[in-house]
């Protein structure tokens, strides 16, 4: 048993442009420190294709694929704001994306893979129902929960987005509806894009309940998204006892992330990992794939990104904590 | 902007003959707190509140009574084309609900609440619009603004709104400015360059540090 990686070189080839802060030079460090880590070839590298149009047509409006697509074919430099940026590939690309994370999907359910991370751009969880924000082109978790729910037939997928800015594509694309919880972790909207995601957020009709936004104040670190976890995360998650655990992964709220003024260490995303993957193990046979989304220092990307995948890749129950709790 | 771009109207209005029994009921059914009363011509003549239902409530004769014995006649109003400062300094200054609008033959055609005064704010604000906030400090206006206004006018990043605090303190008043960017470093390192003080939105000097982008 093993953690997949999804991953492709071809994901260089959606282009933004110099300067931009989400370059292809962000895979390329975490693919290095993976490398040098030794945790490269312990990696089950998965082989994926650009994921058929009807995925990302489940939770986007048709008009905006469309939008997207022919933006790309017609050369424009960004689709609907100047943050996203494109070139005429990255409609390709970003449908790449969906089809590593549903590849991902699809290794987990069917057991070849006890987990996956996706190291995949464009990111996505800016994006809304008809319209880009911030770098994101499609919601790449938001179509692999839908997938999880249409194509496997699961009731119930959680997604939590510890990415430093709110996920606010994929609260409005779920905050109506019971079956996926949407939990976010994010610096307080006042301070920080996309300026949503309050506290009293928290889902509407049928949802009411299933959407839980934890804003931070500016310049929090580990201890304040422990503590945010420990009374918050793990017990909302532990009420909805998921069928599958998706997780937005960014990781800009890494002290000196040039988008955000939050302190979180390398080791406090491995905390998070962990706890994560235990959740996942106690409430669905630990079927937990993460999906990354920001994180623009690409020394702290790099090194978060590693010390997190090395948290999957250990076998269930090895810290000493689950051990106890199993009983062993 | 003018109260007509705030107002809410249609408006949903009664009459003096109306038994505030079914006021009471419109009232709850629609969760509004108060109806213009008007005559047969649509001319206002009164409000009624669900304070003024709620008070005859508490004395005999209930069922009985109409509209015109609970409203307050000849009520403040304002009209389409008066500027949005009248209707909301009105409200403030009066504690009033809301005020009806009429046309210049008194018939209402809308209605002012408070929550339309909070609305038009938030979206004069733009904080209803996603983006990310970068505050300056302005210590001298003639010369620091013309900079930053020049600034913004370069369009490296869309502006959502930009609004000059009224209020001064030591770093001087705040132009506080809402960005269609989630990477506002651009527009701070112009700023910056061109000897503006960018203060915020966190206020921290390592923050800002990290905005700058100097790692
Ligand atoms: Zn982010």
């Amino acid at each position: 048993m093993s953690t997949a990686l999804v991953y492709s070189d071809r994901f260089f080839e959606h282009q933004t442009g110099p300067g931009h802060p989400e370059q292809p030079a962000r895979l390329k460090a975490i693919v290095e420190q993976l490398r040098r880590d030794r945790l490269w070839d312990q990696l089950h590298h998965l082989t994926f294709q650009a994921a058929d149009e009807k995925w990302p047509a489940a939770v986007h409006d048709a008009a905006y694929l469309r939008r997207v697509r022919e933006s790309c074919a017609a050369g424009r430099p960004f689709v609907d704001v100047m943050d996203s940026a494109i070139c005429p590939r990255s409609y390709e690309i970003a449908l790449l994306a969906v089809g590593g994370v549903l590849a991902a999907v699809d290794a987990v359910m069917a057991q070849q893979a006890d987990n996956a991370f996706c190291a995949v751009r464009p990111p996505g969880h800016h994006c809304e129902f008809d319209r880009s924000m911030g770098f994101c082109l499609l919601n790449n978790v938001a179509v692999a929960a839908e997938y999880l729910i249409q194509h496997h037939h699961l009731e119930r997928v959680a997604i939590v987005d510890f990415d430093v800015h709110h996920g606010n594509g994929t609260q409005h694309l779920f905050e109506q509806r019971p079956d996926v919880l949407f939990i976010s972790l994010h610096e307080h909207p006042s301070y920080l894009y996309p300026g949503t995601g309050f506290a009293w957020e928290h889902g509407q009709g049928d949802g009411e309940g299933a959407t839980l936004n934890l804003p931070l104040p500016p310049r929090s670190g580990d201890d304040d998204y422990r503590a945010a976890f420990v009374r918050k995360v793990i017990p909302a998650l532990e009420r909805f006892s998921p069928q599958f655990l998706l997780v937005s992964a960014g990781f800009d709220a890494a002290e000196q992330d040039p988008l955000a003024h939050m302190k979180v260490s390398d080791a406090g995303f491995a905390w998070m990992g962990r706890r994560l993957k235990e959740a996942a193990e106690e409430l669905c046979a630990g079927k937990i794939v993460s999906v990354l989304e920001g994180g623009y220092n690409l020394q702290k990307l790099a090194v978060g990104v590693a010390r997190y995948v090395a948290v999957m890749l250990q076998p269930p129950g090895q810290d000493p904590l689950m051990a106890l709790k199993a009983g062993l | 902007m003018l109260v007509r771009d705030g107002m809410t109207s249609p408006v949903i209005t009664t009459t003096a003959e109306t038994k505030l029994l079914d006021v009471g009921e419109i009232l709850a059914e629609k969760r509004i707190h108060q109806l213009p009363v008007v005559d047969s011509q649509g001319r206002l003549i009164g409000i009624i509140t669900d304070r003024d239902v709620r008070d005859a409530l508490a004395v005999g004769g209930f069922e009985k009574r109409t509209v015109a014995s609970a409203m307050t006649a000849d009520p403040e109003s304002v009209r389409p084309q008066d500027t949005l400062e009248d209707a909301i300094l009105l409200l403030r200054e009066k504690r009033f609900g809301a005020l009806p609008v009429v046309d210049d033959q008194q018939r209402v055609v809308g209605l002012f609440a408070r929550f339309d005064g909070l609305r038009v704010l938030t979206e004069v604000l733009g904080v209803d619009q996603p983006g990310s906030r970068l505050d300056i400090a302005i210590q001298d206006s003639a010369e620091e603004l013309p900079k930053a206004i020049a600034i913004l006018a370069q369009n490296e990043v869309q502006v959502i709104s930009a609004v000059l605090s009224r209020r001064k303190d030591k770093e001087g008043r705040r132009l506080y400015l809402r960005l269609k960017s989630i990477d506002t470093r651009p527009l701070e390192r112009l700023m910056i360059a061109a000897g503006l003080r960018v203060v915020g939105p966190t206020g921290d000097p390592n923050g800002t540090d990290a905005a700058k982008g100097k790692h």
